[in-house]
């Protein structure tokens, strides 16, 4: 299992929605750089935000505050974020914090797209 | 047959970047030498770097004296994680306040999420200070694969 504290983005584009494919560890470490890439992501583009887990192996509460805060951001613009494909011990910290209440998580990527 | 590891200890140091790589390794290491859950080596890793993250961002006052230290043991039929630190006095279980779980995007609060995960992963952690140091002690019933 890799443990660094790299973390990779991808980004692709379907219509307005704008599709981030993280890859690694959401951490302590690892939080701020995603953070900046997100806003960034979030200024530059006009519809919904999907954050696609699948090559996400851990977060931390860093990360999920990287996630509120994109929410908050994009809410005010009227826009939203939509996540997808989470492996089952990353669901499981979504549901323990309340954020599967407040974030729509979908299956696949591509439920993701539709509901954003 | 993998070679038992009934018990690890490492000093992590001060630097977020490292600590935290060297700390996923070591519970890595150590889950898999005892054949715990994939699920309980993630639960370790996870409540360790919050409470490692909190000590390293806010925790260390004094420069020269920067000490962190994590012990994995196997205690009967129980997993023991114990966090010694050198930082300010401070007990995250009684000075952090609970999160409201229920409030939507607009009122939920930036952070405060940390602590109450490590909590309701390790129910009763244990707080207490002696000689100048924190030690923070998390117990759960060992859960192997099945």
């Amino acid at each position: 299992m890799a443990t660094g504290s790299v973390l990779d983005l991808t980004t692709e584009t379907e219509g307005d929605t704008t599709v981030v494919i993280p890859a690694g560890r959401i951490d302590g470490s690892t939080a701020s750089p995603f953070q900046e890439s997100l806003l960034k992501l979030i200024e530059g583009g006009k519809g919904s935000l999907v954050v696609d887990f699948e090559n996400i192996e851990y977060i931390s509460s860093a990360g999920l505050r990287v996630l509120l805060l994109a929410a908050k951001q994009l809410q005010a613009g009227g826009r939203k974020i939509v996540l997808c494909a989470m492996r089952d011990h990353i669901a499981e910290v979504f549901k323990i914090s309340g954020f599967s209440e407040i974030l729509a998580i979908h299956p696949t990527r591509q439920d993701a797209i539709d509901a954003g | 047959m993998k070679t038992a590891l009934p018990r690890l200890s490492l000093d992590l140091e001060p630097e977020l970047s490292s600590a935290l790589k060297d700390l996923a390794e070591a519970v890595a290491r150590f889950g898999e030498a005892n054949g715990l859950s994939e699920a309980q080596i993630h639960n370790l890793s996870l409540a360790l770097d919050e409470l490692a993250t909190n000590t390293i961002s806010y925790g260390f006052a004094d420069a020269d004296r920067q000490e962190l230290r994590v012990e994995l043991r196997i205690e009967a039929d129980q997993v023991v994680a114990q966090l010694d630190d050198s930082g300010i006095a401070f007990n995250p279980f009684e000075e952090v306040s609970e999160p409201d779980l229920h409030a939507s995007i607009d009122d939920r609060p930036i952070g405060g999420l940390g602590v109450f995960l490590t909590r309701t992963l390790f129910p009763n952690p244990d707080y207490q200070r002696i000689d100048g140091y924190n030690r923070i002690t998390l117990r759960a019933p060992v859960k192997g694969d099945s």
